[in-house]
């Protein structure tokens, strides 16, 4: 903080901040007791981690345990090929799901032709809305010793095998299927975000003789830049965010080993009763890992882009 | 306007891209084409066919029939519709009060208040006290359930806050030296030059009710309230097996187990693709230049 | 401590006789409800003999379930149904259901319930293995005074089986609901070994009985049809293990053994020899190597294009198989053949097979009132009076079925719903899944096709399964399951992904000691302990 600022009372400070702010504070406070009331208010369920919770008991009588959920979690002969795991899935994720839909907004970005512009973008998106139920089932006949990737496979001289029972093609299958899904879906914002930028750029760069794939460097990529950033950071946020229902239909006892992730494993807990405590207390340590990564890539972002969440 | 010249660089990339593009549209717009056969084919074919399929077997409505016959069908429709008409607005308004207060400079508690609420995006009290705390504020059950505690996505109100970041300072503060208040440089300027973000937050929103089935299915006791989503879901779990146990239950053959399925998606899916080419409308290029320039 | 009990138990006389004489009924009663009331209400005793059912009331009785007894989905709500309605016209007694929305996790469900101190009267849920937590943290209410008085018929049907008795009340010995049973292992077992009928007679082979049989015949299919061996893991139960003693294929279980000892299924020899047999089958290239992530869908598309010929599965796919072959014409017979055994002669006895006692049981909670009580109790006793018994399993005679011969028979109207058998069920009768009564073997025999119906008669016939079978009683301690859960879901995890392994040969058995090893280092002893410890509080119940 500036020396000159710390010379003034803060209390006049803080007064001439709201006189000056007060239409934005205005506008803010319903938003703050919307979070108060609704995310604040039964935030007190945070300390089941540190319970031993039943549900005829209530959370509050519920007996303590200090610790113990944790230490369960962290010593269980499992934990550390979980966490490789979660790591490796969202990792692949990041690394080739998050620039798909960024590409995929460039090209359509480059259609000339409108209606097959609008076209591509309808189409691109429907995949978003078939269920990851029926998505799984449809994947699951597709990669039968008989099915159509086996086909695929046989007919450039490769031999037939059950894809989904091979530990290596678990990742490709898993990631691939999620980029196929979302890739459109994704793609909007950034295409929204390519409306904002300014068409002389382009006019001025084509005098200047710029090709095709130089304005998309120097001036749409740039463009995009500052959403890119966002949505990253908020990704990062996220890294331990790896949701169990797809996971849970595409896996079996043979790909355990590279595909079971923390929340799986939770789930999977959760069979033998319904264990409150345990997936809070796991939830809580997904948490913390999440809000260092988001805080970590937020730092980064901030001194080299200058863009930032906070 | 500068006419350009194509390169053969030019024509080398738009083959490329178009074919590229002719390649997504197919990977993408095939499967949909799947699930429009598969919902009115015969379910045994499907059965003993899985995998690709050019066109339906065996022309069979039954299993929409079926999904047009369950009671609560018309109901569902008509709440989700009252859904969305109560939300979206209260969405809106309160991304862009949150959006333009984050985009904020130079506020003393705005680090706080942005901390405050980025808090929850990460760490929540759990389904219990969300459950008893909905129930005591009289959200249980009606309508207001299901709007109300979904009025803001913090997500939303960040991507918000980036569109706002990117309008040139300048204009806002001419407003500001002609005496215009936060809420008019909001609602006058701001918000119609961010209008393609709009258009997305607002499918966002939308698609994001639509596609909710668990807060209903948690706070909705009444089937008669329960949005569209809940009543497929009940339809295609009445096709499964209750107890999941795999228990003879006598004749369970159904004639649609499979095909129902299908048809699910196109009843949910349809109301959805239909909306978007609206929407399409506010991506166009150069939206903002008449504005920043004018 | 004394001076309590009998100021409570003339103040429940005040108020049962406030009852009686009808100017109690004005409002709930806000009275407090500990458990020593009730029992001082019911040894006070009714002063009114019992007049049957249906019952003069005006009284309603909140009833709260999930996953079971839900009105059909072509009714927008259980007014509509003629199974809800019926019952209420049967017993007298006005039942408000509650069932969680449609579609939605019931488990879920019943905990919110838990927690929204707006409990209903009588809760009918999965709770057999809780009761005791349930009864100590003052959810449910102790009836072990009042069955006897109130829910007579059910009472006298605890006494007649000891096994039903002691699933039925907790380890301190307190009854704690009105339970769900199963008249005989008939509905219990519904999954086992079938095949193609057809392929055998055109090969002239018999059916099989032993392990050699049954390798001939895979053998035999694979050269004849260029069909394997194939399954969905889940619906593998227990496999061919009965020819070897094994009591599980590929998901772990516990079982009971010779010596009364809880044992780990996947941690016996016996088990070792078993999987040999399969990994055999599998590098032979005989068993369908999609069986690892097969579904049931993935199934019947085998099925249906004559990729298997033999397999394990439940009575249901088995009636699903043989429509679908009905309807695309493929000329496909399967039927269900017996359980391997190790000689011709010997007694099955590992086999799939559910307890006669169903997890559900309707347990009164503790804001069902003192005065209620009685009517609640006569409410559930419902399905164990002859009528009662009639009505859960076959719905109202002259509509869902008529007496032929003494044999309750189901109409054409239930039979042929144009939605389908079981939809015609659920309309008419409670006892198809889970229902407070004693599910009739008739219902069940006549609910299935017949194919069905001769596959489980096979299964059933020669089968000390039961004798072998983890009660569903079984409970542990809070401290226990604690304990437990922390350590045997990564033994389950380790030896699920073992087994699979050994089927494909990806480990070989060679190494089988250093497995039961691992497992023990990861707290198998510990876990037997805690499950022995709780099966020996069971029998001693």
């Amino acid at each position: 903080m500036a020396k000159r600022a710390a010379k003034r009372p803060i209390g006049q400070l803080i007064a001439r901040d709201f006189r000056q702010n007060k239409w934005k504070y205005l506008m803010i406070l319903p938003v703050v007791v919307y979070f108060i009331l609704f995310a604040y208010k039964p935030m007190y369920g945070i300390i089941i981690a540190f319970k031993n919770y039943r549900p005829t008991l209530g959370i509050m009588e519920s007996p303590w345990v200090g610790l113990d959920q944790f230490t369960t979690f962290f010593k269980d002969p499992y934990f550390w090929r979980l966490l490789r795991n979660t790591f490796t899935i969202s990792g692949l994720s990041i690394l080739f799901g998050f620039p798909a839909p960024i590409l995929l907004a460039l090209l359509i970005n480059e259609i000339r032709c409108s209606w097959f512009k609008r076209t591509v973008q309808t189409v691109s998106y429907m995949p978003y809305f078939i269920s990851v139920v029926v998505m799984c089932g449809l994947l699951k006949a597709f990669c039968q010793t008989d099915g159509v990737f086996n086909d695929l496979i046989a007919a450039f001289g490769g031999t037939r095998e059950n894809l989904l029972s091979v530990k290596d093609n678990f990742y490709a299958i898993y990631v691939g299927s999620g980029i196929w899904q979302s890739i459109g879906w994704d793609s909007i914002i950034y295409l929204a975000a390519l409306s904002g930028i300014d068409q002389q750029q382009y006019e001025a760069a084509r005098i200047d003789g710029a090709g095709r794939f130089r304005q998309m460097f120097s001036i749409t990529l740039p463009g995009l830049a500052p959403t890119i950033t966002i949505l990253f950071i908020l990704r990062m946020g996220g890294i331990l965010n790896v949701g169990y229902e797809k996971i849970l239909l595409l896996y079996q006892p043979l790909t355990y080993e590279v595909a079971d992730v923390i929340s799986t494993y939770v789930y999977r807990k959760g069979i033998i009763e319904a264990n409150y405590s345990y997936s809070t207390a796991v939830g809580l340590f997904n948490s913390v890992v999440n809000i260092c990564f988001l805080a970590l890539t937020n730092a980064i972002s901030r001194r080299v882009g200058e863009t930032s969440l906070f | 306007m500068y006419i350009h010249k194509k390169t053969a660089g030019d024509w080398a990339f738009d083959i490329i891209n178009t074919l590229l593009m002719l390649v997504l549209v197919f990977v993408t717009l095939y499967p949909m084409y799947y699930v429009l056969c598969a919902s009115v084919s015969d379910n045994t074919y499907l059965v003993a066919h899985p995998g690709v399929l050019f066109r339906p077997h065996g022309l069979n409505f039954g299993a929409y029939r079926m999904t047009f016959e369950h009671p609560l069908i018309l109901s569902g429709y008509r709440n989700i519709l009252l859904i969305l008409v109560l939300s979206l607005p209260l969405n809106i308004v309160m991304t862009l009060f949150c959006g333009y207060f984050m985009a904020a400079k130079k506020m003393f508690f705005k680090k706080y208040i942005v901390v405050f609420m980025m808090f929850t995006m990460f760490f929540s009290g759990g389904l219990i006290p969300a459950y008893l705390n909905q129930r005591s504020l009289g959200l249980f059950n009606n309508i207001w359930a299901l709007v109300i505690p979904g009025a803001l996505s913090l997500y939303n109100a960040i991507i918000c806050k980036t569109a706002i970041e990117a309008i040139p300072e300048g204009l806002t503060e001419s407003a500001y030296i002609d005496g215009a208040n936060d809420v008019i440089i909001l609602f006058r300027i701001v918000a119609p030059l961010i209008m393609p973000t709009m258009a997305v937050l607002l499918l966002y929103y939308g698609v994001g009710h639509w596609n909710n089935w668990f807060t209903a299915s948690i706070y909705i006791t009444d089937n008669n309230l329960l949005p569209i989503q809940n009543v497929l879901r009940a339809l295609l779990i009445a096709n499964t097996d209750v107890l999941g146990s795999g228990e003879s239950v006598g004749d369970q053959y159904d004639s649609y187990a499979e095909t129902i399925k299908y048809a699910a998606i196109i009843v949910t899916t349809v109301p959805v693709l239909c909306i978007y080419p609206f929407l399409q409308k506010y991506f166009v290029k150069g939206v903002m230049i008449g504005a920043v320039k004018g | 401590m004394k001076t309590k009990q009998i100021l409570a138990a003339i103040l429940a006389a005040m108020m049962a006789s406030a009852a009686l004489s009808g100017c109690g009924d004005g409002g709930e009663s806000s009275q407090s409800t500990a458990s020593t009331q009730s029992s001082a209400a019911a040894s006070s005793g009714e002063t009114e003999e019992f007049a049957g059912y249906p019952i003069e009331t005006d009284e309603t009785l909140t009833v709260w379930t999930a996953g079971t007894l839900g009105p059909d989905s072509s009714y927008t709500d259980y007014t509509e149904s003629p199974f809800h309605t019926g019952l209420a016209e049967m017993t007298g007694i006005n039942v408000e259901w509650q069932f969680p929305a449609a579609g939605s996790d019931n488990t879920q469900a019943f905990n919110l319930l838990l927690v929204s101190d707006d409990l209903p009267d009588i809760m009918f849920w999965q709770i057999i293995s809780n009761a005791q937590q349930y009864i100590d943290d003052g959810v449910i209410r102790d009836l072990t005074a009042d069955l006897p008085t109130y829910a007579p018929n059910y009472w006298q049907y605890l006494q007649e089986n000891e096994h039903y008795d002691k699933s039925l009340k907790t380890d301190s010995g307190q009854y704690y609901g009105v339970g769900s049973f199963r008249e005989s292992i008939w509905g219990a077992v519904y999954a086992g070994p079938v095949l193609r009928a057809d392929w055998l007679n055109e090969q002239g082979l018999d059916e099989p009985v032993t392990m050699e049989d049954w390798d001939t015949i895979i053998r035999t299919f694979n050269e004849a049809y260029g069909a394997r061996f194939a399954f969905v893991t889940s619906r593998m139960y227990t496999g061919f293990g009965s020819a070897y003693g094994a009591y599980t294929t590929f998901s772990p279980s516990f079982y009971i053994d010779d010596n009364g000892k809880v044992q780990y299924s996947m941690a016996q020899e016996n088990w070792k020899n078993y999987m040999q047999q399969l990994n055999t089958w599998y590098e032979d290239g005989l068993i369908d190597p999609d069986s690892v992530t097969l579904d049931d869908n993935g199934m019947s598309t085998k099925t249906l294009n004559d990729e298997t010929g033999t397999t394990i599965t439940a009575t249901s796919q088995l009636s699903t198989w043989i429509q679908n072959a009905e309807s695309a014409g493929t000329g496909a017979e399967w039927i269900g053949v017996s359980y391997p055994v190790a000689q011709e002669g010997d007694v099955v006895t590992a086999t799939q097979m559910e307890d006669t006692v169903q997890s559900y049981v309707a347990a009164v909670t503790t804001s069902c009132s003192d005065e209620k009580l009685p009517l609640a109790l006569r409410w559930l006793d419902y399905g164990f009076t002859d009528e009662g018994y009639l009505y859960w399993n076959y719905g109202t005679e002259g509509v869902s079925y008529t007496m032929e011969d003494g044999v309750p028979t189901f109409t054409d109207t239930v039979l042929n719903d144009p939605a389908g058998t079981r939809y015609g069920l659920d309309k008419y009768i409670g006892t198809q899944w889970a229902g407070i009564s004693k599910q009739a073997e008739g219902m069940v025999k006549q609910k299935n096709a017949p194919e069905s119906v001769a596959a489980v008669d096979l299964w059933v016939e020669n089968n000390e399964m039961a004798d072998h079978l983890m009660p569903y009683g079984v409970t542990l301690t809070t401290e226990e399951s604690t304990e437990y859960s922390s350590l045997a879901t990564s033994i389950d995890t380790y030896a699920s992904e073992m087994a699979l392994k050994y089927l494909t040969g990806e480990e070989s058995l060679d190494n089988f000691d250093s497995f039961v090893e691992t497992m023990n280092e990861m707290g198998l002893p510990r876990v037997l302990e805690i499950r022995q410890a709780a099966y020996d509080r069971f029998l001693a119940r």
